[in-house]
C-alpha cells in the first residue's frame, strides 16, 4: 500500500472520529415556523383565476361571442336527431370550442398534480 | 431514495403538509447542520442560520425535485449554494468560533476542533469536496453533481485539499 493509500484511510478514519449528531432542540421548529404557506399563494391564484374567468364570460356573453356556439350546438344536435350531416361551419365552431375547453381543463389538471 | 422520503415529498407538494415536512427536517438536520458548521469553522450560530435558509430553500423549490437524485444529494446542493452566496455576502464565516456545545454534547471536543484547525489550510472548494468524500460518503461524481462542477475539478481539489493536509499533518515523517 503506498503512501496515497494510506493517507486516504487516515483522512477517513479522521473524518469519521469527528462526526457526530447534533440534537435538534427546537430546530426543526423554527424552520417549520419561518415556512412560507404554498397553500395561501396557491388559494390567492385560484381567486384571481376565477374572477378573471367570470368577467371574461361576461365580456364574451355581452359581445354576442356565445351565440355561434349556441346555435352550432342546437344544430348540430337538430341534425344528428334527424340523422343529418350538420352545416361544416357549425361542426367547426363546436369542435373548437370543445377543443378550448379541453385544453384549459388539461392545463389545469396538470398544474394540481405532482 | 428511500421510499419514505418520496411518501413524505408526496405529502407536502401535494398537501401543503407542514408536519411530513418537519420529518424530513429532523431527519436531516444534523448532517445539514454539521456541514455547515465545518464549512463555517465552528461558527454554530452563523451555521444554523444558514442551516435554516437550507431548509427554506428546499422546501420552496421541492415542486422542482426530481427523484432521479437522492434527497440528501438534492439538499447538500442547496446547503453548498447557500453557503456559497453567504461568502458572497457580508457575513464572515471565521470570525465567531463557538465549541460550547460540543462540551454540552458530550463529544470528543479535541478531534473535532483538530479537524476545523486542520479544514482552515484549504479553499471553500476543496474544504467541501473533502468533507462531502471523507465524512459524508459521497463519490466523486455525486460530489460534482452537489457542486455543479465538472468531474476532473472535483478531483483535482481533492488532491490538492490531500497534499495541504498532508503536509498540515506532516504525514510523511509519521
Amino acid at each position: 500500500m503506498n503512501i496515497t493509500d494510506d493517507f486516504d484511510k487516515f483522512l477517513e478514519e479522521h473524518f469519521q472520529n469527528a462526526k457526530y449528531d447534533i440534537k435538534d432542540e427546537g430546530f426543526s421548529e423554527k424552520v417549520i415556523s419561518n415556512l412560507p404557506n404554498h397553500r395561501d399563494s396557491s388559494v390567492k391564484r385560484n381567486i384571481i383565476l376565477f374572477i378573471s374567468c367570470i368577467f371574461s364570460l361576461i365580456i364574451f356573453i355581452v359581445a354576442g361571442g356565445s351565440q355561434p356556439i349556441i346555435s352550432s350546438t342546437i344544430e348540430i344536435i337538430n341534425k344528428s336527431s334527424h340523422l343529418l350531416i350538420p352545416s361544416v361551419t357549425s361542426l367547426i365552431v363546436f369542435i373548437s370550442f370543445a377543443l378550448i375547453i379541453a385544453v384549459a381543463t388539461g392545463l389545469r389538471f396538470n398544474r394540481s398534480t405532482f | 431514495m428511500k421510499t419514505s422520503d418520496l411518501g413524505l415529498i408526496s405529502r407536502i407538494v401535494i398537501n401543503d403538509d407542514h408536519k411530513a415536512y418537519g420529518k424530513l427536517v429532523l431527519k436531516y438536520q444534523s448532517e445539514v447542520r454539521g456541514l455547515l458548521i465545518k464549512l463555517t469553522h465552528g461558527n454554530k450560530f452563523l451555521s444554523d442560520d444558514l442551516a435554516q435558509e437550507v431548509f427554506i430553500r428546499a422546501y420552496k423549490y421541492l415542486r422542482s425535485f426530481k427523484a432521479t437524485a437522492s434527497f440528501s444529494t438534492w439538499l447538500y446542493r442547496i446547503a453548498y449554494n447557500v453557503f456559497l452566496d453567504s461568502r458572497k455576502s457580508s457575513r464572515e464565516t471565521d470570525s465567531i468560533e463557538n465549541y460550547d456545545f460540543l462540551e454540552e454534547e458530550n463529544k470528543d471536543a479535541d478531534a473535532i476542533i483538530d479537524i476545523q484547525n486542520a479544514l482552515k489550510v484549504l479553499n471553500d472548494n476543496e474544504k467541501a469536496s473533502v468533507l462531502l468524500h471523507y465524512e459524508k460518503g459521497f463519490s466523486h461524481s455525486e460530489i460534482s453533481k452537489i457542486m455543479n462542477m465538472p468531474l476532473g475539478t472535483v478531483k483535482t481539489n481533492i488532491l490538492r485539499a490531500k497534499e495541504k493536509l498532508r503536509k498540515y499533518y506532516n504525514y510523511e515523517h509519521n
